[in-house]
């Protein structure tokens, strides 16, 4: 096969099917990875559901009122699928580990598509979580479901969402995994302790609940509960999701502008 | 098409970098890559020529003054540049052909990205490995699949950073007949090597970098010609003294003339008769292997 250059590239992508084509690849890779190494898994799914089991009578009270149990376990998945902070964020350092990431920084692919491919798998996890979870509250452990589903797949997406860009800013912040990791986990066991998550909110001392309002995981679980305990009203829900949706795009946003795909990080793992 | 084999692909003019806060890695760096030939970057440990590809593939922050153009037609930048670091770069969990196909279904449409996996897996004889997943495989074959999918999209400018790392023989001719095969096929290359023997067996033209600065030393055998060839003679008298001979010329007067202030008792005709044995004759060709000690020393 000769070179000529001066010839234009026969089917290349471009435009709309660029950008899809791109954050398909780098989702496809990133899936790949992700279901391999499994850790995700056992941090997304399992742990959640062991900590249900064990701690779900304890955090619920025992003699909790109909259907705590189910209040229990969604509250261990709200804090577990914020797992996807690290995952998110790892999928970005993963280039680093793999020495991947001069690669990306010859061929500069649209940020947006390539933020997105990276970490659509970890909220594809996530929010299977959630759903499931809910879904098993609801069949077996008395978890009444007042609202729709949609309202319960609303509110995880935004959720997972508010996690993916989260892992996205904490990425283009930090220098090295440990870093990251570390402040990772951090959110998770703060925004679900404040949030509600963990211990229900109206259980909480006065300035942990006033600190709650700032988490994903206060508006998440608010939300939640009006589509379960509540009365399913969609102006609760959306208000909550527009209020997660607004934390996303600050986290995006922020994320998007110190992110640079020539930036040099320390490979830690 | 305007474009001849000889058409400057890249063209680096006056480049400087620095890392942040940090002394000058390279300064007024000039460097062309012409179509149908392959540059040979000389350089000692730290002369900067990581560094000078982080440069010209634009994946460095720093690079201050200078002009970097490419003339590739219609060809997009990322299409148009193949970059082989030095450190391998795979993940681990894919399989050799997921690896390679990576880049190509980033940049080629479905069909040619099928066409061109096919085709590298095959000229890289990576076939039989193709569904291994990477971490199962020894440091050359992680070396060959390295190299595989960073050029998958057969760009007409292709770097390549130490490629012959970790490579035994076999692995190491089969990159050398990449090397030229791309040459013949028109493309540019750029390639750097710990050793000069991967240099001068992969290159026809050399730049050597030395306190971050380019100089073009042109082609490869005029470089070689330039050097003279050795002769060395080293030998016993029968008293068991040594003796030894040196000869750097490539004037076979000067060596019969050299040949004369043997000792008196060696003659190399009569080495045996006269008991004096010969331990060794070793004739050296111009090699760039002696041109690369000689640039390097300080």
């Amino acid at each position: 096969m000769s070179h000529d250059p001066s010839s234009p590239p026969s089917t290349t992508h471009g435009g709309v099917a660029g950008f899809f084509n791109e954050a398909r690849c780098y989702a496809l890779t990133e899936w790949r990875v992700l279901a391999r190494e499994r850790t995700a898994m056992v941090f997304i799914f399992i742990l959640p559901a062991v900590l249900s089991a064990i701690l779900g009578p304890g955090v619920s009270g025992l003699n909790a009122a109909p259907g705590a149990m189910g209040r229990a376990t969604i509250g261990f998945a709200v804090m577990f699928s914020y797992m996807v902070v690290t995952y998110s964020g790892h999928a970005f350092y993963r280039d680093f580990w793999y020495h991947t990431q001069g690669r990306q920084a010859l061929l500069r692919p649209s940020k947006l598509a390539f933020a997105m491919g990276k970490v659509l798998p970890a909220c594809a996890m996530s929010f299977a979580q959630l759903l499931l979870f809910t879904g098993f509250a609801a069949a077996f452990l008395g978890l009444p479901l007042h609202g729709s589903l949609p309202q319960v797949a609303l509110t995880g997406a935004v959720l997972v969402a508010s996690g993916a860009a989260l892992g996205f800013l904490l990425f283009a912040v930090t220098r090295s995994t440990a870093t990251l990791s570390n402040l990772s986990y951090l959110v998770l066991v703060t925004f679900s302790a404040v949030g509600g998550a963990i211990v229900v909110t109206e259980a909480l001392p006065g300035w942990s609940r006033a600190l709650g309002h700032v988490t994903p995981h206060y508006w998440a679980l608010r939300a939640l509960n009006e589509a379960t305990f509540g009365e399913g009203r969609w102006s609760v829900v959306l208000q909550s999701a527009a209020v997660i949706l607004t934390f996303t795009a600050v986290c995006a946003t922020a994320a998007s502008l110190a992110f640079d795909f020539r930036d040099q990080k320390h490979d830690t793992t | 098409m305007g474009h001849t084999p000889e058409t400057v692909f890249l063209s680096a003019q006056g480049l400087s970098f620095a890392f942040a806060g940090g002394a000058p890695v390279l300064r007024d760096a000039t460097l062309r890559l012409r179509g149908g030939t392959c540059v040979g970057l000389l350089g000692a440990n730290g002369a900067g020529k990581t560094t000078l590809l982080g440069v010209l593939t634009r994946t460095l922050r720093g690079t201050t003054g200078g002009a970097l153009r490419l003339d590739v037609g219609a060809l997009p930048a990322r299409r148009a540049i193949g970059f082989a670091t030095q450190a391998i770069a795979l993940y681990p969990v894919l399989t050799v052909e997921e690896n390679v196909g990576h880049l190509a279904h980033l940049l080629l449409g479905r069909k040619e990205a099928k066409a061109a996996i096919a085709r590298t897996l095959e000229e890289f004889a990576l076939g039989p490995i193709a569904r291994t997943r990477v971490h199962h495989l020894s440091g050359g074959q992680r070396r060959l699949v390295h190299l595989a999918a960073s050029f998958v999209h057969a760009p007409p400018i292709r770097l390549l950073d130490e490629p012959t790392v970790a490579l035994d023989f076999e692995a190491r001719q089969l990159v050398v007949r990449r090397v030229r095969a791309w040459r013949e096929e028109g493309a540019a290359v750029l390639v750097t090597a710990h050793y000069p023997e991967d240099i001068e067996e992969l290159s026809t033209e050399l730049v050597l970098l030395r306190d971050g600065t380019t100089r073009d030393l042109g082609a490869l055998g005029a470089v070689l010609s330039s050097q003279t060839r050795t002769l060395s003679l080293r030998g016993e008298r029968p008293t068991d003294t040594a003796w030894e001979l040196a000869l750097t010329t490539n004037s076979l007067e000067e060596v019969r003339s050299k040949l004369g202030e043997l000792p008196s008792d060696v003659h190399l005709s009569e080495l045996r008769l006269s008991g004096n044995r010969l331990r060794d004759l070793l004739l050296r060709d111009p090699s760039l292997s002696a041109f690369a000690r000689e640039s390097e020393a300080p």
